[in-house]
């Protein structure tokens, strides 16, 4: 029998219902969302095509530019804080006994399977004024007060006259760390699998030619990882950037991020085409990222060829 | 450049993993300064968890380790004056091989100028002059290994340690490197212990051997003593091949013990030093190599001969294997260096004689 490749009949088969799947309900809608973005409001639902570029014009105010720039360093934020926080996680689920393993990593999986918008309104119960972790620092407070009267120091309130709770809600913080809440795994599971492809005689050799554990983890285990360090960047960072649900929950009325001022357009403003324009420039400079990105690795093996 | 002194004292050295497994089992080796030595043994039976123990990535459960006298039993695997050659060679894929040779000397400070030229001398002992540049994934197997060899030997080490380094190597390649690594010991002088499953790669390369069989030591001699005077039936077996045949003892005269067996009819021979004189009726295993038996001819006064006929025979270039039945049917394997005339008249023989001289019968206490 020929190869299954040769027969075309197979491979249309094959090769047409994701085809026509992202073709319908992928590039299709993103065309008419590129055209709308060159077009006017006209009434209440209405938007003609007339090429302009008021749209772009728009987005440029500084304004805007503000918020994009705002969400960049925030997506950057995020990326760099899940690197560092997953990297240990990565690297103890790699080095941890075999039977362990697979429990970790469904530890590590478990939160994908509850909803997101679940997830993060039980952050709110987490970081409100009279969620958990005041409720904790409130108790941690009261026992060091009882301890401190208990010393014979009651009467100086060294601790306060009483407890004030934390503002961990409705600001920057509490949108960064939903953020970092939610990606986390997305940074853990490429880093892991990097980690686990690691032969484990590297580090070994490291140690063995001299270098400590420190000088081992730079010099060796980071680099091999760097496979896994860049997809876990590129998955967390793109969907940072274009997070809208967080900041609309968690943060305070200074927390939008660009994709907030683009729900809005769509929505409540109803602005289709300055919506379209924001998304596209947002998209822009995604794809910007990730060929400067390739553009990075082609020249760095071009140099390491020369 | 070699001498009696010990570099490295392994005394009564255990290695548990759990609580069931034993894979070092109270081991006592002393390793000469300057010499080649080998840890032989099948897979699994405590060789690669000794060296790696000597090279510090597992602690001993007891005994000790000491390296010119001092305890390195407890010291981590990077403040050891022991460099290592694994298995997989364990080249760092990102750096180049120049890189790959500096990073212990980077490691331990040696200044920039310095490790330029000791990078230099190392790659050229192994023949890598001119790679320095290239990147581990644009060399062959055989290169890499050089590098990782070059990476052990640019630090100067006391001990230097092998882990199958052979092993991932075509026949070809192996039996070169086996030939350049023995020349490159000579060479920079330094201690070298090498661990493998292969008899010939520790016969042709090592000074001494030792044969390790599930955790124990079972006999630590030079090549050619532990080849011609095995003492048992496990490295006999392993070492080379070997006929074994069974035999009573029928009574002791003094040294001389007088022996009946199947195979071989009734020999004398003396008690071995190493043995303690074994009671009459108790049973022993003589064996002879197969290129001690000798096949037609006139027998000598102090021969053995066993009437047999020739089953099957392998031809391997150099020599043969001839499969000789004896009148007992046991199997005995006659290794004939191969002449013009030899097999063809060994082919007719329906039936003949084998010959072996007394003085090559061993007797082996197990």
């Amino acid at each position: 029998m020929d190869s299954w490749r040769r027969s075309p009949l197979f491979f249309w088969i094959i090769g047409l219902p994701p085809v026509g799947w992202l073709a319908i309900f992928f590039l299709l809608p993103l065309s008419l969302i590129w055209l709308i973005s060159f077009g006017e409001k006209q009434g209440i639902v209405d938007v003609a095509l007339t090429w302009t570029l008021d749209n772009y014009a728009r987005a440029m105010e500084s304004i805007y530019l503000e918020i994009l720039l705002k969400s960049i360093v925030m997506a950057v934020a995020i990326t760099v804080i899940c690197l560092v926080v997953a990297f240990p996680v990565a690297l103890l689920i790699s080095f941890a006994p075999r039977r362990v393993k697979p429990w970790l990593l469904l530890l590590i999986v478990l939160p994908f399977w509850t909803n997101l918008l679940i997830r993060t309104y039980a952050l709110i119960a987490v970081l409100r004024v009279r969620g958990y972790i005041n409720f904790s620092l409130e108790w941690l407070w009261t026992q060091a007060n009882a301890a401190l009267s208990f010393a014979g120091l009651g009467q100086y309130q060294l601790l306060g006259a009483r407890f004030e709770p934390l503002e961990l809600l409705y600001n920057n913080f509490a949108v960064a760390f939903g953020l970092v809440y939610v990606f986390l795994p997305f940074m853990v599971l490429p880093l892991y699998a990097a980690l686990e492809r690691l032969d484990r005689s590297m580090i070994e050799a490291s140690l063995d030619l001299g270098a400590g554990q420190v000088r081992t983890f730079f010099s060796v285990v980071v680099p091999m990882a760097a496979s896994g360090i860049v997809s876990g960047v590129i998955i967390t960072f793109i969907p940072a950037l274009g997070s809208f649900l967080q900041p609309e929950l968690l943060g305070g009325t200074d927390s939008q991020l660009i994709a907030n001022v683009i729900e809005r357009q769509f929505k409540s403003a109803n602005d289709w085409p300055f919506g379209a324009a924001l998304s596209f420039i947002l998209m822009y400079l995604t794809f910007f990222a990730l060929a400067l990105r390739s553009l990075l690795a082609k020249g760095k093996s071009a140099m390491e060829a020369a | 450049m070699q001498n009696d002194k010990p570099i490295l004292s392994i005394s009564g050295v255990t290695k548990r993993f759990g609580a069931s497994v034993t894979a070092v089992d109270d081991v006592s080796l002393d390793i000469r300064e300057g010499e080649f030595f080998a840890l032989l043994g099948p897979s699994g039976c405590g060789k690669t968890t000794l060296l790696r123990m000597i090279a510090g990535f597992e602690v001993p459960s007891e005994g000790a380790i000491l390296l010119e006298g001092a305890d390195i039993s407890a010291t981590p695997p990077n403040r050891r004056p022991i460099n290592m050659v694994f298995q997989s060679y364990a080249v760092f894929p990102h750096m180049s091989v120049f890189d790959n040779v500096a990073y212990g000397l980077k490691v331990a400070g040696t200044p920039r100028g310095e490790i330029r030229a000791k990078v230099e001398e190392a790659l050229s002992l192994v023949k890598l002059d001119g790679f320095a540049a290239r990147k581990p994934d644009q060399l062959s197997g055989g290169q890499r290994q050089r590098v990782a060899l070059a990476r052990a030997l640019v630090k100067r080490p006391k001990i230097l340690l092998l882990d199958e380094p052979l092993s991932a190597l075509d026949a070809k390649l192996r039996e070169a490197m086996q030939l350049e690594l023995t020349r490159l010991q000579k060479s920079v002088g330094i201690t070298f212990i090498i661990v493998t499953h292969d008899q010939g790669e520790a016969l042709s390369m090592a000074d001494r051997i030792a044969v390790m069989e599930a955790g124990r030591v079972r006999q630590v001699a030079e090549p050619e003593v532990l080849y011609s005077r095995p003492n048992c039936r496990f490295v006999a077996d392993f070492i080379g091949k070997i006929n074994l045949f069974m035999a009573r003892v029928v009574r002791a005269e003094g040294d001389l013990l007088h022996l009946e067996s199947d195979a071989l009819g009734h020999v004398d021979l003396p008690c071995p030093e190493a043995m303690a004189h074994p009671a009459p009726g108790s049973q022993i295993t003589l064996a002879v190599r197969p290129e001690n038996f000798r096949l037609g001819g006139e027998a000598g006064a102090d021969d053995l001969h066993i009437p047999g006929r020739i089953t099957d025979h392998a031809y391997f270039g150099g020599h043969s294997s001839l499969f000789v039945e004896d009148k007992a049917g046991n199997s005995i394997t006659v290794s004939v260096q191969n002449g013009p005339s030899m097999l063809s008249e060994a082919d007719k023989c329906d039936s003949l004689h084998i010959f072996c001289s007394k003085k090559d019968v061993l007797i082996l206490p197990e």
